[in-house]
């Protein structure tokens, strides 16, 4: 496949993955901001 | 290899859905090792100074989760969506001709990380087999060299034949890195006990409890953010977000803590090891023992400097006038030759400035993802022009001002100098108000508010995709 054809494709929506969801976000955020937070509140309470 | 299969693997262009064929090993495979490598050791030293193992390993996972939080919502949706390494996402908050500077950025970065990884290969197996008895007084130097050319050879072989090499490499070395990794914990829990580990005080805290925390959050999410350049090479391949976010956070967030641990482990009961725990295998372990620490060394070093190598060359060859000239296989050899020559001539003094290259990623990569973030995700609703993105003339979405999206290198300086105010990467020295949020955090809000701001300032209008 040439580099026009590439571009030709990926500009059909058909070819696109969908958006980033807020499901996503939502699930991102508990893994990599609310658990984190929390672990370290408790490192900071344990410490102090 | 078929001719449509190698295009596919060393394209720089955008990937097709049918082209994302990478499923959660592959990407966990690769992820993984690029995260395992001995810097995970040199990091678990620095925080050994400030906590003990447990609180250790919580804040560094911690720190790096939150790193990774910011370097995640920056760089997969849009490599996801359209199949972009990070150079080429740059386009629309930086400009066509400004995008190079990713370039520059990406390449150097890349070739001084390898570069440190190469030295600490060399220098690391060849002390061990001095250890260990294999090797005689005098052909250290020899020994080092030799292991420094067969590691880079392997790094090409595996690099030069594209994405679908890493495929089938990046899983292997992971499982060997992981088993390995299980070795050495075993051997440090039978040699010193988990009791005496867990009781081991830090070596050279700060008075002011939180401010230990909020270093190590601080050295976390350093390294999350570091893996900046890294996730949109990987990740392009994945056949969805969803495919791509979970074997990323275990990889380059969970395992790569974990291994720290070891560091953190090691330097909390040896002060003097570095962190390195292969050193004390090679010791008290014997031959066996010894030879698994060999190994990690190899299998850890050489994954890392595979995907940093792959992700070097996909990002040389977005540098506009070298994709057509120059081959896959030439940028891997213009990739990898920098890191022999630094290597052999300048082991030592590069080995010592890997503390300032960590930090200067929260430095640089910091305001890039905020600016990312509010770029695709608040400006542009999700949606890019992709032809505006391979386009190089005036006139395409990208374009701006003589191919400089202004908006981005003001958000960038200002981002770095919130950096600066903070916080001392290099003497590693906390300022006033370094301890609510650390330093990369409030730099990339600050340069996504700044960039949201000059970019509605000097332009009103989004291009329509």
């Amino acid at each position: 496949m040439q580099h026009d054809d590439v571009l030709t494709v990926l500009e059909s929506d058909e070819a696109l993955h969908g958006r980033f969801t807020g499901g996503q976000l939502l699930s991102l955020s508990v893994f990599t901001l609310i658990i984190p937070v929390i672990a370290l509140i408790a490192v900071g309470s344990s410490l102090a | 290899m078929t001719r449509q299969r190698e295009f596919t693997d060393t394209s720089t262009m955008p990937l097709t859905r049918a082209e994302k064929k990478w499923g959660f090993l592959a990407t966990f495979g690769n992820t993984t090792s690029a995260a395992i490598a001995t810097w995970s050791f040199v990091a678990g030293a620095t925080v050994a100074y400030y906590l003990g193992t447990v609180q250790g390993i919580i804040t560094t996972m911690a720190g790096v989760l939150i790193g990774l939080f910011l370097v995640l919502l920056a760089a997969l949706p849009v490599s996801q969506r359209y199949g972009l390494e990070a150079v080429r996402s740059l386009r629309p908050s930086f400009g066509v001709r400004g995008s190079v500077f990713g370039v520059i950025l990406v390449f150097a970065t890349l070739i001084g990380w390898n570069s440190v990884l190469a030295i600490v290969l060399m220098q690391s197996a060849s002390a061990t087999m001095q250890t260990m008895g294999v090797l005689p007084d005098g052909a250290a130097q020899f020994a080092q060299i030799a292991i420094l050319v067969l590691a880079v050879a392997l790094v090409f072989v595996i690099v030069s034949r594209g994405a679908g090499a890493l495929r089938w490499a990046g899983p292997v070395i992971t499982v060997a890195v992981i088993l390995l990794g299980i070795l050495m914990l075993v051997f440090l829990l039978t040699t010193f006990g988990w009791e005496a580990i867990v009781a081991a005080e830090p070596l050279a805290p700060f008075e002011q409890s939180h401010l230990n925390v909020m270093i190590i959050v601080e050295l976390g999410v350093a390294s999350g953010l570091s893996w900046w350049p890294y996730l949109g090479s990987i990740t392009r391949y994945s056949r969805s977000v969803n495919s791509a976010i979970a074997p990323s956070l275990l990889g380059l967030g969970v395992i790569m803590s974990l291994v720290c641990g070891l560091g953190v482990m090691t330097m909390l009961m040896l002060p003097d090891s570095g962190g390195n725990p292969v050193f004390l295998l090679a010791n008290t372990g014997g031959v066996w023992f010894g030879l698994g620490g060999l190994l990690f060394l190899f299998f850890a070093n050489i994954g890392t400097m595979m995907v940093g190598t792959y992700t070097s060359v996909l990002a040389l060859k977005q540098t506009p006038g070298i994709e057509s000239r120059i081959s896959w296989r030439g940028a891997t050899v213009l990739t990898l030759v920098p890191v022999l020559i630094v290597s052999i001539f300048f082991g030592d003094a590069f080995l010592a400035s890997y503390p300032t290259f960590l930090a200067f990623s929260g430095v640089l990569m910091a305001p890039i993802c905020g600016i990312q973030i509010v770029d695709y995700f608040v400006i542009r609703k999700q949606s890019l022009d992709a032809s505006g993105l391979y386009s190089t003339t005036r006139g395409g979405s990208y374009w701006y001002s003589g191919g400089f999206n202004i908006a981005g290198f003001a958000a960038m300086i200002v981002g770095m100098v919130v950096f600066f105010v903070v916080f001392d990467p290099i003497a590693y020295v906390p300022r006033d108000g370094f301890g609510f949020l650390g330093a990369s955090i409030p730099s990339a809000i600050v340069s996504g508010v700044v960039y949201y701001l000059a970019f509605r300032g000097v332009r009103t209008r989004v291009p329509a995709r």
